[in-house]
């Protein structure tokens, strides 16, 4: 993918708090008009990475650019072509829903009004609400719809489901992925909700350490990726040592889950050397991906896992 | 959208935000004003509350759309930082210079300064309002929520309340120096320079602030400096009068309870002309060869021991005590009190009016032990001489309700029911023409400027009244500039210095003529005198 069909571009950033280096040669590259989920451990640094695309922290090295331009000195017209979403952000509380529309349209030459009614519509809204007064749940619909009806080009989220309940967050997916994926916007959001969020990504990046370990379309890692499962003949043993691409293991009695890359249930039959009953073959959920991809090496669950 | 209309959309919000806050602010910024013009003594802690409410609008200003913190909501939409500290600057200058501005016009106004005088009569009061403003600024930076910054606010606020208290306790005299120009300048555009660098995120929020109070600090020495070194005052060219050390005590006497004291003398004294005496330090040489400076406590004599004020004969005043001035050819009315003889022990050894003169304390006390033990074959006595000329700032009826005006000031007759006990009330409300700081010598009240007479032009009779009771009035920054003192009592007590009674008949055809000392310069003097 060329750098022009790009809507991020991120080349050797580095990043430091102090002492603490949280980004390190970091490259990354996302395409437009994708939705790409920014997965990783606590601490790895997508806040940081999402906050430098944002241009609320300055890149310390390396290169950052936006559509094409670079985040260190941003106009006001390259501003107005993202929105940046965090979750805990501080939100003007003093303001009703109708007033925080009014503050952010003058902001953005692109402000739709009818998309904003919609989405008041769809959040079940009411629009002369105090922020103050909404729960956690309205607070984040009433920001994403001041983050919507700009229609940005870009929509940078950070953990925007955190501590919301299983409705809450369905419908905050829904009415992000009907706007975005109808008009085709480029959305990145840093989650650790990724079962929500696995219907509408398309591209997964892992950071682990301050760095990009994977960054690609979420079909091409499942296709690469299996489940298989099935149980151990009487008298046979898993490996002592588990194949290179054994990812991560899983065993309860007889019956073993393995997750791997470029698996199946013939391969793991000669790996074991011994015949294998009831094979199922799974296709894998990101959350497996993203459990096997932020462990290092293949991992053995204890069975009662399983269980 | 431009970065400016951007700027005046986000002002239209912050207005919104702090619409009762700034409702509050107007409020009690107007009863200030209307309290000074009303002289009214129950709403003298205004002046604070009005800085504390201005002092927190402006935390709440800054800290809606924090500068530093990435989670602010301005963050993540499409706002330039540019735009946030131009809206940031015109919020605070509208609410913290121009509405105090539109109120001390209209105020001014009210008074009848002339237009021509507004200006300068308002714009000292902007370097003040401003380092509040700026005060303020900083305390949002440093705290991340307006409940810790309005405590800082506050504690600040009673502090200085504390300090100006216990100043005004020790030092009656003692006015806080205007912000030298220069220094106030450098101080307040390098912090402004600072704050604007976070917005514009060149600068960390600990930078800044450690480079705020580094800039505040050198603001303050560099006041203080200023304040230490002799003022730039043009020297009187008419003071030719001579310097004569009458007396000298290094032992102390009973006369000025046990301190070492010199008593001075100016020779050539003419009419209408008063000495103000101030940075008195005398040299003790001592046989051995060293020497050693101690400031003084003195007693500058106006002819004789007891105080006269000497009016000028062109003024034909015909009084009881005009005999005793018939040598100099003009009229003298004694006067009690202690106006221009007063003791000089709280100027530190370098003139300022500091606390230092407690610490010079502990030298006489060294002198005093050295006379007592060692040979003094000399002393010089420096001092620094002001001189003041009295001036005819105009007469009118004695009724009450009667107005004069000089200059900025306006002088109002309350209450004219006289007696002994009460005398009479006169209010001088002051915008502007407050005397500059003499950075050598106390700056003397206002009351103490002004010379009342009760003349009877029939009877060809005046007599000089000494004010008993005076109340200064400062108030503060963000209340009409230039208001800056005002006192309201005058008490007859002279009335046994002419041979006739102050009775209504007398009082009822009797003129209030009001006189003023006026500076006209100073020069230093200095007399060596070899002990015997």
């Amino acid at each position: 993918m060329t750098t022009t069909q790009n809507v991020v571009a991120v080349q050797g950033l580095s990043h430091r708090y102090g002492q603490k280096q949280v980004l390190r040669d970091l490259d990354l590259a996302i395409p437009e008009g994708s939705t790409y989920a920014l997965l990783g451990a606590n601490g790895s640094g997508k806040t940081t990475l999402l906050r430098v695309l944002a241009g609320i922290e300055r890149a310390q090295a390396g290169s950052v650019t936006l559509f094409g331009d670079s985040v260190r000195r941003m106009t006001l017209r390259q501003r107005q072509r993202f929105c940046y979403v965090a979750e805990g952000q501080e939100l003007p509380t003093w303001m009703r829903l109708e007033q925080m529309e009014a503050y952010c349209a003058p902001l953005y030459p692109t402000w739709d009004a009818t998309l904003a009614t919609d989405l008041r519509r769809r959040f079940d809204l009411d629009a002369s609400q105090k922020i103050g007064t909404m729960s956690r749940g309205q607070r984040m619909k009433a920001v994403l719809l001041c983050a919507l009806a700009p229609r940005p080009r870009l929509l940078l989220m950070d953990e925007p489901f955190t501590g919301m309940d299983v409705g809450v967050k369905e419908e905050l997916v829904r009415g992000l992925l009907d706007t975005s994926g109808e008009h085709g916007w480029t959305v990145v959001v840093s989650t650790h909700d990724i079962a929500e969020i696995e219907m509408m990504v398309d591209w997964v990046g892992f950071l682990r350490d301050g760095r990009v370990e994977v960054s690609a379309p979420l079909e091409q890692l499942r296709d690469g990726h299996r489940r298989v499962e099935f149980t151990l003949a009487s008298g046979v043993s898993l490996p002592p040592v588990y194949p290179a691409s054994w990812l991560r293991v899983e065993q309860a009695g007889q019956r073993v889950s393995v997750f791997g890359r470029g698996i199946g249930g013939a391969a793991i039959a000669q790996a074991i050397s011994g015949a294998l009953l009831a094979v199922d073959e799974h296709e894998v959920t990101l959350r497996e991906l993203y459990l096997a991809l932020s462990s290092k090496g293949a991992t053995s669950v204890p069975s009662e896992a399983v269980a | 959208m431009s970065v400016t209309s951007q700027a005046i959309h986000l002002l239209a919000y912050d207005l919104l935000r702090t619409r009762w806050w700034i409702a509050a602010f107007s409020a009690v910024l107007g009863a200030s004003v209307v309290t000074t013009l009303d002289h009214s003594r129950a709403l003298e802690g205004l002046p604070y509350l009005v800085i504390l409410i201005g002092m927190i609008t402006a935390v709440i200003v800054v800290q809606g759309d924090s500068p530093y913190r990435a989670d602010a909501f301005w963050r993540g939409r499409a706002v330039h930082p540019a735009a946030l500290l131009l809206s940031k600057s015109l919020t605070i200058s509208v609410l913290f210079v121009l509405l105090p501005i539109f109120l001390a016009t209209l105020a001014a106004a009210t008074f009848g300064v002339p237009r021509t005088d507004m200006a300068r009569l308002i714009a000292p009061s902007v370097p003040v309002v401003a380092m509040w403003v700026v005060a303020a600024v900083l305390f949002a930076m440093c705290t991340h929520d307006i409940k810790s910054a309005a405590l800082l606010c506050f504690s600040t606020l009673f502090g200085w309340f504390v300090l100006q208290a216990t100043f005004s306790e020790l030092l009656p005299d003692f006015q806080v120096p205007p912000f030298p120009p220069r220094s106030t300048a450098v101080t307040f555009v390098g912090i402004a320079a600072a704050i604007s660098a976070v917005y514009l995120g060149h600068l960390s929020r600990r930078k800044a602030i450690a480079l705020s109070i580094l800039l505040a600090a050198v603001g303050v020495s560099s006041t203080m400096q200023t304040t230490r070194e002799p003022a730039a005052v043009p020297t009187a060219t008419a003071i030719s009068e001579l310097l004569e050390v009458t007396a000298v005590s290094l032992k102390g006497d009973d006369n000025f309870r046990g301190a070492p004291y010199v008593r001075i003398r100016l020779q050539r004294e003419r009419p209408g002309v008063r000495y103000a005496l101030s940075n008195a330090l005398m040299t003790v040489h001592f046989a051995a060869g060293d020497s050693v400076s101690v400031p003084l406590n003195g007693i500058l004599e106006h002819g004789s021991f007891r105080e006269l004020v000497t009016l000028p004969a062109e003024m034909q005043w015909r009084t009881a005590a005009a005999t005793a001035s018939a040598n100099y050819g003009a009229l003298v009315i004694p006067m009690f009190g202690s106006t221009s003889a007063f003791i000089l022990g709280a100027v530190g050894a370098n003139g300022n009016t500091s606390s230092s003169a407690i610490m010079a304390l502990a030298d006489v006390q060294l002198v005093g032990e050295r006379v007592r033990r060692d040979s003094v074959t000399r002393m010089q006595v420096h001092a620094t001489i002001a001189r003041y000329v009295l001036e005819d700032v105009g007469s009118g009826p004695f009724a009450t309700g009667v107005v004069m005006r000089q200059g900025g000031r306006r002088i109002v007759v309350r209450d004219t029911a006289l007696s002994l006990e009460r005398g009479f009330v006169v209010d001088i409300t002051s915008l502007g023409d407050v005397p500059k700081f003499d950075k050598g010598a106390f700056t003397e009240l206002v009351s103490s400027e002004y010379l009342f007479v009760l003349q009877h032009a029939a009877r060809a009779e005046a007599t000089m009244v000494h004010q008993q009771d005076q109340r200064r009035y400062d108030g503060g920054p963000f209340v009409v500039p230039g208001v800056q003192s005002r006192f309201e009592s005058v008490l007859v007590v002279g009335a046994d210095a002419i041979d006739t009674s102050l009775d209504p008949t007398w009082l009822g055809g009797a003129t209030l003529r009001v006189l003023r000392w006026k500076r006209e310069g100073q020069v230093q003097l200095s007399s060596a005198y070899t002990l015997r």
